[in-house]
């Protein structure tokens, strides 16, 4: 294995399946809503790193240029009309008890462009600013949608108080 | 959202799907890895050799018609654009396309307005196919010790869309433009070096989508 002056060190593509696989198959969950296309989106990258194998320069690097492939893969899966037409708008997902059930379902009830800006901050605990690279936005675009899907998730959590009350 | 991060935390890809993955990867036919430009070779490649284009005047690059107007175009540009790849749709096949584009050093030299500016390990510059056969993309990387950037034109044929996804490091002020035109069924891309901000290359960027 080869090491940069930076200390990278390129990793095997085992290594890279071992480190980032769940990674990306959490963030393709969060953009496809079930199980099946977010493994799909995680193979189509492995198979996309055997047959380009980009040269990365630094760990951040690795998973950023992962992250932003899967996230073009779930677009277009996103905007393909065979998806539109044959994938329930949310698919029940197992959660712990039936509040973290209730709060993945609201999030999950998101429009894409949302979930996927939550996640990558949420989760991957990126910046706005990493986000805007990853998903190739505008910084203010991403700090619109973040602050816009905070906001309809707290609608929602509001509104189902009331109903208890 | 502690409750989001617990949910994703118990969420893994199946075993299934990990053998399936690694068993993609064919017993000891490691990928391929590109090699690494040695800076003072392609340093000197670019001087010499992209010195004696310019001189022959090579710098044509023929439109779908036949015609010689790209010539004139860049002729009047600035010397630091050219383009460097153009992306040809595969009649054959009618969606997937065959071009292929490897941007050689003195290519890479002549963007540049003055050598000092070539960034010294510059990698690797292509024009490829995806593997679904709908996606072509540019892509150029420049590393200069540890700053890095990297720029990627992703061209969606069925959806006929352009776009461009950037990754910039935090250290590294704009060093590149990219251009992406539709020309006639094709599309040509450009790229000129200069030294523009963040703000005004992710305009650039945006402008290229359709």
């Amino acid at each position: 294995m080869t090491e940069t002056a930076a200390g990278y060190r390129a990793k095997s593509f085992e290594e890279l399946v071992g480190n980032y696989e769940n990674t990306l198959y959490r963030t393709a969950l969060a953009m496809m809503k079930n199980q099946a296309d977010a493994e799909d989106a995680v193979q189509e990258v492995f198979l996309k790193v055997l047959s380009k194998w980009p040269e990365f320069t630094s760990d951040e690097h690795e998973k950023a240029w992962l992250l932003r492939v899967i996230i073009n893969i779930c677009k277009n899966k996103l905007r393909s009309v065979w998806f539109r037409r044959t994938v329930p708008l949310l698919e029940t997902l197992p959660a712990e008890d039936p509040e973290q059930e209730s709060l993945i379902a609201q999030v999950m009830a998101l429009p894409e462009k949302y979930r996927t800006v939550i996640h990558l901050y949420y989760y991957e605990g990126y910046s706005t600013k990493e986000i805007a690279e990853i998903t190739d936005q505008k910084e203010t675009t991403v700090r619109s949608l973040m602050s816009r899907g905070r906001e309809k998730l707290k609608e929602v959590l509001k509104e189902e108080e009331a109903e208890f009350r | 959202m502690k409750d989001y991060k617990k949910y994703m935390d118990r969420q893994s890809v199946s075993e299934e799907l990990h053998k399936k993955i690694l068993e993609s990867a064919a017993p000891g036919a490691e990928p391929r890895r590109r090699k690494r430009w040695n800076p003072a070779w392609a340093m000197g490649s670019v001087v010499v050799i992209g010195a004696a284009l310019l001189a022959i005047g090579i710098w044509n690059f023929d439109s779908p018609d036949g015609s010689k107007a790209n010539m004139e175009t860049a002729a009047s540009r600035p010397e630091t654009e050219m383009a460097v790849g153009e992306i040809v749709e595969d009649a054959a096949s009618g969606m997937t396309f065959s071009s292929y584009q490897e941007l050689q050093t003195l290519d890479f030299g002549m963007l540049l307005p003055e050598e000092g500016q070539i960034p010294l390990s510059f990698q690797t510059a292509y024009v490829t196919e995806s593997e679904d056969g709908n996606m072509e993309v540019c892509r150029i990387i420049f590393a200069d010790n540890d700053m890095a950037s990297y720029l990627t034109l992703e061209v969606n044929r069925i959806n006929g869309e352009a776009g461009a996804d950037v990754w910039k490091s935090r250290h590294l002020e704009g060093v590149l433009w990219i251009h992406a035109v539709k020309y006639y069924d094709s599309y040509q891309v450009s790229y000129e070096s200069n030294g523009v901000s963040e703000d005004l290359l992710l305009q650039i960027i945006e402008s290229v989508h359709p």
